[in-house]
């Protein structure tokens, strides 16, 4: 498949998004049952996985840079803005129904940890969304 | 996804029009230049001038004189806009 630095870049971003926070979500809405004796767990989890995505993230982009390096100093084309730019959209439409849901939710809970949750859940929903729309500008055209 | 006979001829389908271009020929008749040289000369990745090429991307203003100058042609040499009939 011929793809560039960029594309290439998200796919990584995109997969290591998914991953780590499938595995975030999964453990944190279980936990949130029982708020009380879980809330250290929730917040150490939390913690925990934005320092792998961190880390693994920078791992992955560093090896992509040794193994592309001519690519990389290209940088960013109008192509790929103008492609970044139509994605951030998508996702910032997202986010805003999010942070719309979770205004809604403050109606049935109290708990600023759920809520947290929440808005966490739709601002990673929108960069999965920006990634996944940025791949198919990348594939389809614009 | 434009139809297959578009991304051949280099045609992109816009909502008022069509563009056309003529960069594959022209860079075979500029001594056979690759697309990464082409690339490298617009100060642009290879895939933008692929997707250029197949009509998935219709480059600025600023990027299609860019293309023109390389080939040392005018701008309607490179690039053809077919407005569609009413």
């Amino acid at each position: 498949m011929n793809m560039s630095y960029q594309e290439k870049s998200i796919w990584i971003s995109l997969f290591t998004t998914i991953l780590i926070f499938s595995y975030y979500f999964t453990n944190a809405f279980s936990a949130l049952n029982n708020i009380d004796s879980n809330k250290t767990k929730i917040i150490g989890l939390f913690i925990g996985v934005v320092a792998l995505v961190v880390i693994v993230e920078i791992v992955l982009h560093i090896a992509l840079s040794f193994a592309y390096r001519k690519d990389t100093d290209k940088g960013k084309d109008e192509r790929d803005k103008w492609i970044e730019l139509k994605a951030t959209r998508n996702a910032h439409f997202l986010l805003i129904v999010g942070v719309w849901i979770t205004g809604v939710s403050m109606l049935m809970t109290e708990s600023s940890l759920v809520l947290a949750n929440i808005i966490m859940f739709f601002f990673i929903l929108s960069e999965i969304l920006g990634f996944a729309t940025h791949l198919l500008y990348y594939r389809r055209g614009v | 996804m434009p139809p297959i006979f578009c991304i051949i001829e280099g045609v992109s389908e816009m909502s008022k029009g069509t563009i056309r271009n003529n960069i594959r020929k022209l860079r075979f008749n500029y001594g056979e230049m690759t697309q990464q040289e082409l690339a490298d000369k617009t100060g642009v990745t290879r895939q933008t001038v692929l997707a250029i090429e197949a009509a998935k991307y219709s480059p600025s203003l600023e990027l299609a004189f860019r293309i023109a100058a390389v080939f040392d042609v005018p701008l309607e040499d490179v690039f053809q806009y077919e407005p569609v009939d009413p």
